[in-house]
């Protein structure tokens, strides 16, 4: 066996001797294969031509990543093997009823899950003592096979160790939330927005809902003018929502992106691109509206019936009149009038530039503007989310047919705010954790004194320092033991994804334990104690999936779980066993029960739009051929063909009952219809947000949108902003969304690594005065850490503004301190802002020459197989 | 015979490479190995720049130059639809036509030690069905068919800036070109 | 970019040495009347033979599938690389049969003479796989002179180092030197010719040309100065001195040795470079 698998991972093997293996194996531990070897159909030679006319079987595959998309994939599998992939062919593909194809990283799932450096074994660190050992070597120390009950034991003692030492406090959770642990008195998590930057408050309680409702996409195309706001959708959200962009801009809108780079969208859509530098966007829209003001082009009308705080005759009650946005704009108190002259010495957006721009979104109705969460995504983002809104609000297209202040991002970009179908309920019943029982992701609960958890950016100097931020209560000491990170799918991976890595590794190289779960060795589970084999999605009962509001995914098992590869809800289980507590409590369904629940309780809208109805019909049968506890139902398709198909789509054509127009309840009766703000109606001025932004307490937050110079933002690349003299970080680095990678998932697949190679982009201006060329090797450093990658010079980039793709898996040399992957963490620092955002986009860095080895291209670099 | 071939809309191609990506799942080939490729072109001054893709796999030419110069015939083109394709049964791995097509269609196969090639996934369109790439691309940008018939319902172009000079080998594919394409 | 065509570079060079080689013996032999210089000629050949079927032998390792090297015949009528193969495959076996047939002396000539005729398809014909190729570096006039110079240039080297090993006479031998050195300075003086056509040729060639020329200039510049040094400093200084000896009445061997050498090595750095700095037409 060992043999075997030794040659399958090493070496080229065909269909023939693979199917050869996959009978002797045994039943929990197949054969994974490396790389593109695993099968093949291709009518070159007769061997193959034969192999490709006999039967398989296609199974609708989980795709099951944070990537922004949801699309059908399906495996095609014969006796047993994954021969290859195809996607969404369920019915004939047109633009008003389009097929969710997937992309090059969905096409590449099989790659990722039977890839050659799958983890195949329980396993611990060489140097692991209890006490954590030989700490130092987290991340480089050797690792040793162990057996899954060695495993348990150990992590089981851990945990009653860690409790005893500090109670539940003792133990970080980190994100995931451990249904184990919060059955036995709960752990630190971490809350904060991620994805969303600063989006989620402000769109609360200036809008008065979050998320923010969005028109039905087919609204979309009545829009004159289309402005995509800091929004990639051609690589951040694979899939659909950039080719219903195109059916816009086909049905007759003009398309202005705004972003620091001419992105794929813009180079597809765009008629305009409108250049601003990063953590600048706030003050390129206080300039907008400065010209908008001056030149009465604002819908005065709609912001004297529907907003407050736009001037000082329409305050909110209790508001200081001089507070106003207008007399802001104006600099009637301040003495600043914010001019397009004062907005592009900041934003860099040229003065004539930012005037035509305004001028067209005045006066083009209806538009639709559409902001993605990356302008957010910086210290104090809030800024952009109030600004950018305000001068949304300042067009009046909100809750008209064809315009749209919106903020949609990832899958459900270009869509309908509604959902037309949902995935229902896996019914296993809430297990909240004690520490903190509210939302992680947004928080929204900040002045209440019963959590005790800390904000994501400060997970690291709360192990370090010993200490984190309780909101208005200040500072509480902690001591963290232990970091317990079961991860039920391939996310989680904290210390690549958030930011301050080299922070992070040193606070990982401080407690006494880290046990992760994962199906590859990703940068968490790399400097991990122990680190437990989890089944892919490939290799679970299945589940339904959504994404986008007009369709949901039907996945199921595809192949046997690999190797030792177990579920988490297993490894939760046979821990609880060992801990006392009820297994039973803390996991109460199977997987597969879940997924049938999940079916059972699907909803699909009714075709004249008045409510919703059970989507899938089950019979007795189903329920006896499944082996589950259910009742028969009747639905709108049998659960034989929602397998077969994978997917279900709610038919859509042109002027069918299911397009919405978002806010247009408000906007025909603003009184009878008011909006959940403070005052009903739209807040430009904003009380609520400045308190909530207050009761986190990291940073103030006006009332009204006002531009804040960013730590780390394009005034602080300079020792001297007013004499303009450059510091030593002189160069702002934002990051993006590569289709590489979701996030850091799948950034170990070779195929993807050779499509998109990790380069650091930079205009060539940049680079003469630094003396560097095309595809050389160079050093990026920040205040946080060193990288070093390939130089790709484009005119595509602003100049003074430097990108690279977010994900890469941390490659650290501990001797030179330098990430040789290129991840952009390793550059960025921790920053405490808003409500807990990452301010991932205010990050400046200065680049050089490097003296070493120029780097060889990544996706011919070994790859990270422990056994 | 009706000469197939491939019509790509460059105009709003994003570059998202699934095509490539999936060409290479269909065809179970390693990295190195690209039986279609997303090239990237990029150009003009900020703040005035552009970009364009071209996505290419074999152009089942007309005058494949590949197929006149391979010495075993295992590199052939189909009377019935024109598609130039390998019998990796009879190529003996002499890599010449890798040097003789100007698309690097054909490509050499280290662990089977023969070439291998697009084929316009000719199991699939057998059964009247699309090739991968066609059938994966995100902005349906990608179409495959009877070159006359492309050529009718699509008004293009042979050749983009970047590209080799279409007599040379005579390739079957339209391309709607972006402005700063055209040659 | 090849790297590994070592192979490559080992059959068409070798192959054409023989070729040339052989040419020039059979001249030689045609109009030779001496016993002992035609039992020179004769082992000259046996050399040649083994020489031929080393450069085919060499062309396997070039091969995914050198087991079914036979197939390269199948398609002779439109490929160049079908016709190399079997005029290379021709050459080595009509100088089997030369071999062979040494008894049967009318025959033999004949069969020399085809043998001469199926190494100058042979040589014509690799310089027109070449010439077909999509690399602006391969295709045109250069790549026939360039291969008819090795025939020429290291195949008088060789027939000159056959001729002193194996022909003992210094009268006889003097007379074939004269006419081998005369070769070997005209297939010289015509590439050193030739080669500025070339470079201009790749000067007003498109991207690739420009590449290879760009790679000529740049990291391949010391091989290129190399490449001419071997073939003059080494090859051809050496054999003038062997002619000057010979008005002086003396076979210079040692030099006709060392001249062979260093145009083999010549030879080998210029093919070196043309599969190097062969650049192909392609999307960039």
């Amino acid at each position: 066996m060992g043999n075997l698998i030794k040659r399958a991972l090493e070496h080229s093997v065909n269909r023939r001797t693979f199917l050869g293996w996959s009978a002797a194996a045994v039943a929990t531990a197949t054969v994974a294969l490396s790389g593109p070897e695993s099968g093949l159909v291709k009518v070159g030679s007769k061997a193959e031509a034969a192999d490709a006319a006999s039967e398989g079987k296609w199974i609708s595959a989980a795709c099951w990543h944070n990537c922004g998309g949801r699309c059908l994939n399906k495996a095609l599998v014969k006796e047993g093997v994954v021969i290859r992939q195809k996607t969404d062919d369920t019915h004939p593909d047109s633009p008003d009823f389009p097929q969710h194809r997937g992309c090059a990283r969905g096409r590449s799932q099989r790659q990722q899950v039977l890839g050659a450096d799958r983890l195949k074994y329980p396993m611990k660190r060489k140097n692991w003592a209890p006490g954590g050992g030989k700490k130092e070597l987290r991340g480089k120390d050797e690792w040793v096979r162990i057996s899954w009950d060695e495993a348990l034991d150990i992590v089981a003692g851990e945990i009653k160790k860690a409790q005893a030492a500090g109670g539940p406090k003792a133990i970080l959770a980190g994100r995931l939330d451990s249904r184990l642990l919060n059955a036995m008195g709960g752990a630190l998590t971490t809350w904060g927005v991620t994805s969303e930057g600063a989006w989620p408050q402000v769109e609360a309680k200036m809008y008065g809902s979050y998320p923010l409702q969005c028109s039905d996409r087919f609204d979309w195309r009545n829009a004159k003018l289309l402005v995509i706001w800091g929004a990639n959708p051609a690589w951040s959200s694979a899939g659909n929502p950039i080719y219903n962009y195109l059916q816009v801009k086909k049905a007759g809108a003009k398309v202005i992106v705004v972003d620091p780079y001419y992105s794929a969208t813009a180079q597809a859509l765009a008629d305009e691109w409108i250049p601003v530098r990063p953590g600048t966007d706030a003050a390129l829209l206080i300039g907008m509206a400065y010209h908008m003001i001056k030149n009465n082009l604002q819908d005065q009308a709609f912001l004297d019936k529907y907003c407050v705080g736009f001037d000082a005759d329409h305050m909110p009650k209790g508001a200081d009149p001089k507070e106003s946005f207008r007399d802001y704009v104006l600099g009637t108190y301040d003495g600043v009038p914010k001019t397009p002259e004062w907005a592009s010495n900041i934003c860099g957006t040229d003065p004539m530039v930012i005037r035509h721009f305004a001028n067209e979104l005045a006066t083009t109705k209806p538009a639709i503007m559409n902001s993605s969460a990356a302008p957010a995504r910086t210290y104090r983002g809030q800024q952009y989310c109030q600004a950018y809104l305000t001068v949304g609000f300042m067009t009046g297209n909100v809750g008209v047919s064809g315009g749209g202040v919106f903020m949609s991002y990832h899958s459900r970009q270009s869509y309908s705010s509604i959902s037309m179908v949902n995935g229902g309920s896996s019914g296993v019943p809430a297990l909240p954790n004690p520490l903190h029982p509210y939302e992680t992701y947004t928080f929204s609960k900040p002045e209440k004194t019963d959590w005790y958890s800390m904000a994501y950016e400060e997970t690291y100097d709360a192990i370090l320092k010993g200490e984190f931020t309780l909101g208005q209560r200040g500072k509480t000491k902690c001591d963290i033991k232990m970091i317990y990170s079961l991860r039920t799918d391939s996310g989680g991976n904290f210390l690549n994804q958030s930011s301050g890595t080299n922070k992070g590794i040193e606070a990982m190289r401080k407690v006494d334990f880290i046990v992760t779960s994962d199906i590859v060795l990703s940068t968490v589970s790399k400097y991990a104690d122990v680190v437990l084999p989890e089944c892919s999605q490939w290799e679970k009962a299945g589940a339904l999936r959504t994404g986008n509001p007009e369709a949901v995914f039907y996945q199921e098992q595809i192949i046997e779980p690999l190797y030792e590869c177990k579920e988490g809800i297993w490894m939760e289980r046979e821990l609880a066993k060992r801990l006392g507590v009820d297994p039973e409590k803390v996991h109460p369904l199977p997987i597969k029960q879940q997924f049938f629940n999940q079916i059972a309780s699907a909803k699909v809208v009714k075709p004249d739009n008045t409510g919703m109805e059970s989507l899938v019909t089950i019979t007795d049968a189903d329920i006896a051929e499944w082996k589950v506890a259910g009742k028969p139902q009747q639905g709108r398709i049998t659960l034989k063909e929602f397998r077969e198909k994978g997917a279900y789509q709610v038919p859509r054509a042109a002027g069918d009952k299911l397009v919405n127009i978002a806010y247009k309840a408000f906007r025909d009766d603003p009184e009878k219809n008011k909006l959940a703000t403070t005052s009903g109606k739209l807040e430009i001025h904003c009380k609520a947000l400045s308190d909530v932004i207050h009761a986190y307490g990291f940073t103030e937050c006006p009332p009204i949108a006002m531009y804040q110079a960013p730590v780390e933002g394009f005034e602080d690349t300079f020792k001297d902003f007013k004499a303009g003299v450059k510091g030593e970080y002189p160069l702002q680095m934002f990051t993006f969304h590569y289709p590489r990678r979701s996030h850091s998932v799948f950034d170990n697949v070779r195929q993807l690594r050779e499509a998109f190679p990790q380069e650091f982009n930079m205009n060539p201006a940049d680079a003469a005065a630094r003396g560097l060329t095309e595809g050389e090797t160079v050093l990026i450093t920040s205040k946080w850490g060193k990288a070093i990658r390939p130089l790709h010079l484009t005119e595509r980039m602003t100049p003074g503004v430097v990108t690279m793709g977010e994900g890469a898996w941390v490659d650290k040399d501990d001797e030179t301190g330098i990430d040789k992957a290129g991840a952009t963490n390793s550059l960025s620092g921790t920053r405490l802002s808003g409500q807990g955002e990452q301010p991932w986009n205010t990050c400046i860095v200065q680049v050089g020459k490097w003296t070493g080895a120029p780097l060889t291209p990544d996706y011919l670099w070994k790859q990270r197989i422990v056994f | 015979m009706a000469q197939k071939g491939f019509y790509f809309d460059q105009t709003v191609c994003i570059g998202c490479k699934t095509c490539q990506i999936s060409c290479k799942d269909k065809n179970n080939v390693a990295p190195g190995v690209l039986f279609r490729t997303v090239h990237t072109f990029e150009g003009g001054k900020f703040p005035k720049p552009w970009a364009y893709f071209i996505s290419i796999g074999c152009n089942h030419c007309e005058n494949p130059r590949c197929v006149q110069n391979c010495p075993t015939g295992a590199m052939h083109k189909r009377a019935e639809d024109g598609l130039v394709v390998v019998d990796q049964d009879v190529c003996i791995g002499c890599k010449y036509c890798t040097w003789s097509c100007p698309y690097s269609a054909p490509q050499y196969l280290e662990e089977k030690g023969v070439v291998g090639k697009c084929d316009g996934c000719v199991d699939l369109t057998a059964k009247g069905g699309n090739p991968t790439c066609v059938d994966s691309c995100i902005m349906r940008v990608l179409e495959f068919g009877d070159l006359a018939e492309l050529k009718k319902k699509h008004p293009g172009v042979q050749v983009v800036e970047g590209m080799p000079d279409p007599s040379l080998t005579g390739p079957s594919i339209i391309i709607k070109a972006k402005p700063e394409a055209r040659k | 970019m090849e790297t590994k065509e070592w192979a490559l570079i080992l059959f068409t060079v070798i192959s054409q040495a023989a070729v040339g080689a052989f040419l020039l013996i059979t001249w030689f032999r045609t109009v030779n009347k001496d016993a002992a210089m035609d039992a020179a000629y004769k082992k000259a050949n046996l050399v040649l033979l083994p020489l031929a079927a080393i450069a085919l032998i060499t062309t396997l390792f070039h091969l995914g599938h050198p087991e079914r090297a036979l197939n390269a015949l199948r398609n002779l009528s439109t490929s160049w690389l079908s016709r190399e193969i079997f005029f290379a495959g021709g050459f080595f076996v009509m100088l089997l049969v030369s071999v062979l047939t040494e008894k049967t002396v009318a025959v033999r000539k004949i069969v020399d003479w085809l043998t001469v005729l199926a190494g100058i398809c042979a040589v014509v014909s690799m310089a027109a796989v070449y010439d077909l190729s999509m690399k602006p570096a391969w295709q045109g006039f250069h790549t026939y002179v360039a291969f008819v110079v090795t025939a020429l240039f290291l195949g008088a080297a060789l027939a000159a180092g056959l001729v002193v090993l194996f022909g003992k006479d210094h009268a006889q031998v003097a007379p074939n030197l004269q006419v081998l050195i005369w070769v070997a300075a005209a297939a010289v003086v015509a590439e050193l010719i030739a080669f500025p056509f070339y470079l201009a040729s790749l000067q007003m060639g498109g991207k690739a040309a420009q590449a290879t020329l760009a790679m000529l200039a740049g990291q391949y510049g010391t091989a290129l100065i190399a490449r001419w040094a071997l073939a003059l400093v080494g090859g051809l200084v050496p054999l003038m001195f062997v002619r000057r000896q010979l008005s002086a009445g003396k076979t210079a061997t040692g030099l006709v040795y060392t001249a062979l050498l260093f145009v083999l090595a010549g030879e080998l750095v210029g093919r070196y470079l043309f599969y190097m700095t062969g650049v192909k037409i392609m999307i960039g």
